[in-house]
Order: structure tokens, then C-alpha cells, then sequence
């Protein structure tokens, strides 16, 4: 047995313990050098651990994790409501939460939405108190209507601020957190606009030129066309603002259901100009032949947060938790990136998916109505400014 | 005697179901759907907003101009058929079951394919042909007649064919005789005639047509050409907060106007089973002798059903083969590709909604038919003091229009205790919409058959000292069989094909074909060709649906374990 006194006494002299069935020699005077080199070993290891946790964000905190995981391996199913495409959410996002839960294998639902459809029916579920959804991934402006009808459970995600979320990528009440997001462009077909016609300004979709040719996502939806057309208001003023909506309601625009659908009409010709998304302008500039679309930045170039809530009341609320954190993680963000769509964490969004893609003139992206408050304060108002505008 | 007296209670069992829904609308769109608004100062501002006087009238022109297009068609379609000796009249008289495997949502695509103002397949071969265009616009209040009416031809010629083929021929060969030609005869006899029967038809459309969902969804409201049916889906899906009450209040109006549309129907109806020169079987049919007029006639049966039919199957059939190409350049480059097929097939809920689309349109036969023989008998047969009510029973659903239906059953299915948690977002409720929605044509079809059973048979077996089950089972159903498979098969391939009463109902469990296309059109970008394929797959499946019956007749199969059997041995 070791007697630490007579060695701390003998600290620096060679004890030899015998009578033992374990012989150790300490040498206390290397034990010193080997101590500190160790520690410093130690400092240099935790020092790179936190830089790699720093650099590449920790997946799950560890212990909460745990018991988390078990609790939604317990729960079995989770629904999800969400606004993206069906086959990119089952192909690409699915795939690797299983592959980070394989236990999760076949217990995802995922229901693919409108906008104003994931809105409207997450809040007549909650209202009738018969919740489906466990988790709702919406674009923010067509979602408010159903949060300030109390359809969110206020929870904090540990991992936005492991994750080192921006201000503004989350509610500060915590109703909903960061998602992904969608820059907005204008695009036209390179077929039918000639270089020369390209629209420069906001004021050029007024032109008459474009009766008829024009395709946008119906703006009382308050998806992609309502959001950026509220982000002008403030920039453009009552008077210039209300002239240019009825400059572009004249040209008797193709409203859509979404921007996919908009933009399809425009890489199909079927409309000259449109607003759009550009994870579908990256889909169609992947394919073979590459669709004859290009980006009109016009500035501001703002950018669509689809942001994500807890369902209050949610069937399965630790499998929705363990999903949210997931989801915001570099692997979700990652798996959204897959997707061809921007994740709403700004360092993965950077080096990945948006890396090439916006031109160097373009030095910011805002969120979109992100300068005009009042028009996720009262959304049903300017669902029905839009609705008075385009019929 | 007791026994007899089931049907009538299965009946007001019926009603009182179908009641439940309607009263869940009210309470729902009431309950959340104020919004700080009252219901009559909703109602004031409806009846007060110039955009209700358009959608009415946007109702009524659409509805109208429709069937009025389909009757037309269909008349001059059913007369060269049956009266006249146009070649190839076994091929046109089976053409107007193919249009019926065509959803009109799918139509509707192959619609845009071939008639938008910018990439149709029509203006651009106009354009590069003749530097002319573009000419036609679907996208209009003329492209949704025209979708409608065309549409409608199968509809309206199945209706009106029997009329034609059983009317007494002796009024028209005495106008012959008296020196009246073809078209004097056609004009003067034949149509008066027959305008009990074409006007019902008529209606018929005419209120397929204030219902319609698909054609005013996908060609209308594009461009701001709304209808009720549409009204109200945007007042819940679009408009932000959703506004129920709007929504409920609208579908009341579109009610009474439905009801007086159906009753107008219902009146005709029975006017034209009182007009004795169009029932019953004539001995023998007059052949109108066209001689060089009957090319003539032939094209008009070919352009009808070129329309009808060949026209936008073969559009959706090439789109389907062709990869997405941009026409914005005013010309188009077609190229051979299975892709679209592989990307339909892969489709992550494809399977899911074919099962589905199955198992509904399975159960929903199967049920509807069984309630319709029900409420057929009932109406017909039953001897109990106040049988003939049923028969105005099975006709409440008529006045419904699909989407206001599936409104009333998505607030039952999530209000209802007990129930909702198990039954919502899953098929059942669309199985419920379906069979009220089609219940009244069901009742049609089996009554159809009933009607020619004659009292005797039943009365000699009660006689014989049968009970009024053993009867029933043993006597009525096997002769009412033929009818019973009608409608069973008439409900199943419109269940694959119906979108308007389930489009509220649909979820990912419960998502089926034609949901699942508007999903892929609406919200995919560039998909049109991959939905172009996934439309040709359900046409086929319906087509196959179809077939089987017939070919059972064909060739016997029901001999077919026999027949192996014996070869066996």
C-alpha cells in the first residue's frame, strides 16, 4: 500500500514498494517532468477538442442526449409539417437522421405543405385540440398567423447557442428556431427576355411589357411574392409602393400556389419573368440540358426564413425535441444542404451551398421583411393589402 | 312485413348520418372561425362585395357554357350513332368510355401542355407553321368551357344514348313519309322528342359543373377566374388567418344555388320517365341513309372524340416520354426519354397513394353500392307508408358540392370526440366523402335495374312462404346483379379519379393519386413531365379497371377454373 505522506515527505527520492503484488517504481523526479509534459499534453488536447467543437459544432450534448433519445426511441413516430418538396425531404433529409438514429428507420412521417397550408391546418388542428404535428418547419410570414394563434410550445434548443446561432435566426420567446432559408432572386428565360430587356430595378416589373408574362406566387399567401413585396414598402414608401403593386397587378401576373410553381412556368416559358427560389434555380441548372433561366439580382436580394416550431400539445414531444435539435446540428444543416437549399447556419451555408453562387456585387442578404415588422406583427392585414391589390 | 320495414330505417340512418357532417360545418366554421367577426357581418360583407357577384356569375357562365357545349356535342354524337348509318359505329359507340379514364385534373394538364398561350404544343406548331399566334389561351373563361364541355361528351352521351336508341320510330318515319327531310325530321321530331331526356342531361352537367374543383382550380384561378368551388378552398388554404366562417357562409350560398339546380333535375327526371315515347324498348330503329353525308357525319364523331379523348391522351402520352424542355424560345425539340417514368415510380409516396387510391376506391364500391341498393329498394319497393321519401333522400347529396362536403367532414373528423384521434388523417374519411358524393348516381345506377324487376316475383316467393330476407337474398339481388357491378365500378374508377371532395381530407397517410399529382405540380418545380407520367400510369390503371369486366364477359373467365380443371384431367 502506498503511504502518500512518506512520498510526498520522499518527493523527489526512488521508493521501491515491495511486499506487494504490484511493484512500481515512481521516480519523482521524472514523475515532475512527465506531470507537466502530460498536462501540457492534456491543455494542447482540450484546447484542440474545443477548437474542433468550435469549428465543427458538437452533434447532441451528451448525458441529455441520451436520456432524450430514449425517451423518443419510446415514443416510436414523429410527424413532421413542413413546406419542403416531398422527394428532397424523403430522399435527403430522412436518410440521415436515420443514419445518425437507425432505431428511427420508417418512424418519420413527413407531410409536405403550401405555405399557407402547413399555416392553416396546423392551426385548426391545435384549435380543434386534435395536434397531429409533432414538429412544423414554415416560411415565417405565412406561419404567424398560426403562432399568434398559440400553435407553438415555447421550448429552447440547447443547440442554438451550441451551435452559435446569429440574432435573428431565432425567436427570442423561443416559439420557433433557426430552419434553413431561401434567397430570393428574380429570374427570367434566357429564351424569350433579350439581355437588353433584363429587369434592373423593381419599378421594371411594372412594365407593361411584361402583361401577361409574369409569374409570381399568389402575394396573399404571404410566401415568396407577399415577403418580398412587404421588404419594399419601407425602402419604397405608401405612394411608390402602392404604384408599383398596381403596376404589376395591371400586367395581370400568373399567381401561383408556390415559388417552385412559378418557377416552373418561367423554365418552361410558359411565363418570361418571375419570382422564384434558388434551390430550384440550382436544380435546374444541374440538369441535362440546364434550363435557359438566369438571376436578375436586383437589390436588396433578401432571403426567405423558413424557420421551425414545436407543436404545443405535440403527440410526440421528446422525438420532436431530439428531431429539432437534429435538424439544426451540422448533420441536419448539412442534410438540408443536400437539398440544394441554404441552411440556416451561416458558416455551413457559406462553405457549401451558396459557395460560387452569388455574384460579388451582391455583398449582403437581409431576411426579407426583416425592415418592416408590422408585417409579421399583423400578417392577416397584409393578406388582405395583397388581396385588395391582385384580387 | 316487419322485416320490410329495415331498408326505411336504414335510410333515415342514412340521413342523420349525413346530417352530422353539415351540422360539424356550421358549428366549426362558427367556433373558430370569427376571428372577431360576426357571422352576419360576415354574411353582410359577402352579399355586399362585388367580388361575390363574379363569382356567381363566373359560376354560372362556366357551368352553363359547359354543358350547354356537351349537350350539343353529345346530342349530334348520339343521334349519328343510333339513327343514322355513319361507318365505324361500333368503334364510336365504345370511344366514350376512354375520356372516363382521364381524371379531369389529369385533362387539365394536358390542357395546359397543349393550349397555354406561351408553351402550348398547338400555338407553337401554329407559330412555327404559319408565323401565326398565339391563338388559343386556356387560361380563360373559354379554355374552361371548353375543358368542361368537352370533357362532359361521355357524361352526356351515356345519358342521352338510351333515349335515342328507344324512341318509337313510328313519329319519324311518318315526317319521312309526309316529305320531310333528314335534318326537318331531326329538327322538328326528333329533338322535341327527345328534350325531356337532353335537358336532364343537360342539368346533369350543368351541376357536375357548379361543383367542379379541378378545371376552374388549375385553369381559372391562375389568371383570377374564381368560382365557388374555388372561393371557398382559398378561403382556407389562402387567406391568412384562415377565415372558416367566409368559408362556410360561401358554401351555404353555393347550397342554395346547387339545391335549385338539382331540384330543376330531379323535376326533369321524372318528367322524362313520364314521357312513354322515349321509355320502354322500341321493336326496331330507323337507319337515317346519310349516303355522301355520312363521311360527313363520321368526321364529326372523329373530332368529337379527337377531342374528347385522343387529343389530350396523346398529349400527356408524349410529354410523358419527353424530358423538360423550355418552349420560351417559341419552339420546341422533342427527344425520346424514359426518365420521367423512372421519376414516377420513384416518387416516395407513389406506392402509398396507389394502394390508397385501391383500398378507397375498393371500400367506397363496395359500401356505396350496398347503401344504394339499400335506399333503391326502399324507394321502389318498400311497401311502408313513406318509402318515396328515400328516393329525395339519396338526392341530398347531389346539392353538395365535393368541396363543401370534404369542408363538413374535415371539422367532423377533428371535432368529433372520441373519434378523431384514431380516424383523422387517415382514408376513412375520404372513403365517407366519397360514398356520400357519388351516392346519388349509385342510386341511379341500381335503380336502373330495380325498376324493371316486377312486383310479382317478390310477391310469388312471399306466397310460397319465403321470409322477406330469403326473398330478398335468394330473388331480388341476383337480378339486380348487373346493376350492382355498375355501380360498384362506377364508384371505384371515380374514386381514383375524384379531387375536388378530397383535396381538404388529404394527408401523407391518406394521399392518393390525384392528390398527390396537384402536390407534384403545384409545389415540384419542374415536374410537369414526371406529373405527365404519373398521369398516363393512372389513366392505365383505371383503363385496366374497366377492362376486366369486360373481358370476364369476353372470355368467360368465370368458366376459366373449369375449364383448367378439365384440361387437367
Amino acid at each position: 500500500m502506498i503511504n502518500y505522506k512518506k512520498a510526498i515527505a520522499q518527493f523527489g527520492k526512488t521508493y521501491k514498494l515491495s511486499g506487494s503484488k504490484l511493484s512500481v517504481v515512481v521516480n519523482m523526479k521524472r514523475g515532475v517532468s512527465t506531470v507537466l509534459i502530460a498536462m501540457v499534453v492534456l491543455v494542447v488536447i482540450l484546447a484542440a477538442v474545443a477548437a474542433y467543437g468550435w469549428l465543427r459544432p458538437i452533434e447532441v450534448p451528451a448525458p441529455e442526449a441520451v436520456t432524450l433519445e430514449e425517451k423518443a426511441q419510446k415514443e416510436g413516430k414523429l410527424t413532421i409539417y413542413g413546406v419542403m418538396d416531398t422527394p428532397d425531404f424523403v430522399a435527403k433529409v430522412i436518410p440521415a437522421f436515420e443514419a445518425q438514429y437507425p432505431w428511427a428507420k420508417g418512424k418519420l412521417e413527413y407531410v409536405g405543405f403550401s405555405p399557407a397550408e402547413c399555416s392553416s391546418k396546423s392551426l385548426a388542428e391545435y384549435q380543434a385540440g386534435n395536434v397531429q404535428a409533432d414538429v412544423m418547419f414554415c416560411t415565417l410570414g405565412s406561419f404567424m398567423p398560426a403562432l399568434q394563434g398559440g400553435v407553438a410550445e415555447v421550448w429552447t434548443n440547447p443547440m442554438i447557442s451550441l451551435m452559435n446561432y446569429t440574432t435573428g435566426t431565432y425567436d427570442p420567446e423561443n416559439k420557433w428556431g433557426p430552419g434553413f432559408q431561401l434567397p430570393i432572386i428574380v429570374i427570367y428565360n434566357t429564351d424569350i427576355v433579350a439581355p437588353a430587356d433584363v429587369p434592373k430595378t423593381w419599378e421594371d416589373l411594372a412594365d407593361p411589357k411584361w402583361k401577361g408574362k409574369l409569374a409570381v406566387d399568389d402575394p396573399k399567401g404571404l410566401n415568396v411574392g407577399g415577403s418580398l413585396f412587404a421588404h419594399l414598402y419601407p425602402i419604397m414608401g405608401e405612394a411608390a409602393w402602392t404604384s408599383l403593386m398596381q403596376g404589376i397587378a395591371a400586367n395581370n401576373p400568373v399567381r401561383t400556389q408556390t415559388a417552385g410553381e412559378a418557377f416552373t412556368k418561367v423554365a418552361s416559358g410558359d411565363a418570361a419573368i418571375g419570382t422564384g427560389l434558388i434551390n430550384d434555380y440550382l436544380a435546374g441548372k444541374a440538369q441535362t440540358p440546364p434550363i435557359p433561366v438566369e438571376i436578375a439580382w436586383i437589390k436588396p436580394v433578401t432571403s426567405l426564413p423558413i424557420t421551425t416550431s414545436l407543436a404545443k400539445n405535440a403527440p410526440h414531444p421528446n422525438f420532436a425535441k431530439l428531431f429539432s435539435m437534429w435538424w439544426i446540428s451540422a448533420a441536419g444543416q448539412y442534410s438540408i444542404a443536400n437539398t440544394g437549399r441554404i441552411p440556416m447556419h451561416i458558416p455551413i451555408a457559406a462553405g457549401t451551398i451558396l459557395a460560387g453562387v452569388v455574384p460579388p456585387e451582391v455583398t449582403s442578404i437581409e431576411g426579407v421583411a426583416s425592415n418592416n415588422p408590422d408585417y409579421y406583427i399583423n400578417p392577416s392585414k397584409w393578406s388582405d393589402k395583397f388581396k385588395a391589390i391582385f384580387g | 312485413m316487419k322485416g320490410s320495414r329495415i331498408p326505411l330505417i336504414f335510410s333515415f340512418l342514412f340521413l342523420v348520418i349525413f346530417t352530422i357532417p353539415v351540422l360539424y360545418l356550421v358549428y366549426g366554421s362558427t367556433f373558430f372561425g370569427f376571428g372577431g367577426r360576426s357571422a352576419g357581418q360576415t354574411f353582410l360583407e359577402i352579399i355586399s362585395s362585388p367580388t361575390t357577384g363574379s363569382l356567381l356569375l363566373n359560376t354560372a357562365i362556366y357551368a352553363l357554357g359547359g354543358s350547354v357545349l356537351a349537350t350539343v356535342l353529345a346530342t349530334a354524337y348520339a343521334w349519328i350513332i343510333a339513327r343514322t348509318d355513319v361507318p365505324g359505329k361500333g368503334m364510336f359507340r365504345l370511344l366514350p368510355l376512354l375520356p372516363l379514364t382521364m381524371p379531369f385534373v389529369v385533362k387539365s394538364f394536358a390542357w395546359i401542355y397543349l393550349f397555354s398561350p406561351n408553351i402550348g404544343l398547338a400555338n407553337i406548331a401554329l407559330k412555327q407553321l404559319f408565323g401565326v399566334g398565339p391563338i388559343f389561351n386556356i387560361y380563360s373563361m373559354a379554355g374552361m368551357i371548353f375543358s368542361l364541355g368537352v370533357g362532359g361528351v361521355p357524361l352526356v352521351f351515356l345519358t342521352i344514348e338510351p333515349a335515342v336508341k328507344s324512341m318509337n320510330p313510328a313519329l319519324e318515319e311518318a315526317s319521312r313519309v309526309a316529305g320531310k327531310g333528314v335534318l326537318n325530321t331531326l329538327r322538328k321530331v326528333t329533338l322535341p322528342i327527345l328534350l325531356p331526356a337532353i335537358l336532364s342531361a343537360f342539368m346533369l352537367l350543368t351541376i357536375i359543373g357548379l361543383e367542379n374543383f379541378d378545371y376552374p382550380f388549375m385553369l381559372g384561378h391562375p389568371v383570377g377566374i374564381d368560382t365557388l368551388a374555388t372561393e371557398v378552398y382559398f378561403w382556407i388554404y389562402e387567406s391568412l388567418p384562415p377565415r372558416y366562417i367566409t368559408a362556410a357562409l360561401l358554401s351555404i350560398i353555393y347550397i342554395v344555388i346547387t339545391v335549385v339546380a338539382v331540384s330543376i333535375y330531379i323535376y326533369l327526371t321524372r318528367q322524362t320517365y313520364k314521357f312513354v315515347v322515349v321509355t320502354g324498348k322500341a321493336p326496331y330503329q330507323t337507319v337515317h341513309t346519310l349516303r355522301k353525308w355520312k363521311y360527313v357525319a363520321f368526321a364529326v364523331c372523329f373530332i368529337v372524340m379527337f377531342f374528347a379523348f385522343i387529343l389530350p391522351f396523346g398529349t400527356l402520352v408524349l410529354m410523358s416520354f419527353t424530358p423538360f424542355l423550355s418552349a420560351g424560345g417559341g419552339k420546341v425539340e422533342l427527344f425520346f426519354t424514359l426518365e420521367n417514368y423512372v421519376k414516377a415510380v420513384n416518387l416516395p409516396l407513389f406506392y402509398q397513394a396507389i394502394s390508397n387510391a385501391i383500398v378507397l376506391g375498393l371500400v367506397a364500391g363496395l359500401l356505396g353500392t350496398l347503401i344504394a341498393m339499400i335506399l333503391s329498394y326502399s324507394s321502389l319497393k318498400s311497401k311502408v307508408k313513406g318509402a318515396r321519401f328515400t328516393e329525395m333522400i339519396s338526392s341530398i347529396p347531389l346539392a353538395f358540392p365535393g368541396i363543401v362536403y370534404g369542408l363538413s367532414l374535415f371539422w367532423m373528423f377533428l371535432l368529433l370526440p372520441g373519434v378523431s384521434k384514431v380516424i383523422y388523417g387517415t382514408i376513412w374519411p375520404l372513403v365517407l366523402a366519397l360514398i356520400f358524393v357519388r351516392l346519388p348516381y349509385c342510386v341511379r345506377i341500381v335503380s336502373g335495374s330495380l325498376i324493371q324487376l316486377a312486383d310479382e316475383l317478390e310477391e310469388s316467393s312471399r306466397v310460397a312462404g319465403a321470409s322477406w330476407g330469403r326473398t330478398f337474398f335468394r330473388i331480388v339481388l341476383p337480378l339486380m346483379k348487373g346493376g350492382l357491378i355498375n355501380s360498384f365500378l362506377y364508384t371505384f374508377i371515380n374514386s381514383l379519379r375524384e379531387l375536388g371532395a378530397i383535396v381538404i381530407l388529404s394527408t401523407s397517410q391518406a394521399i392518393v393519386l390525384t392528390t398527390l399529382l396537384l402536390q407534384l405540380y403545384s409545389q415540384h418545380a419542374m415536374a410537369l413531365n414526371t406529373v405527365a407520367a404519373a398521369s398516363v400510369l393512372l389513366c392505365l390503371l383505371i383503363m385496366v379497371t374497366l377492362a376486366i369486366p369486360e373481358l370476364s364477359r369476353a372470355y368467360h373467365l368465370r368458366e376459366l377454373p373449369k375449364k383448367l380443371k378439365h384440361l387437367l384431367h
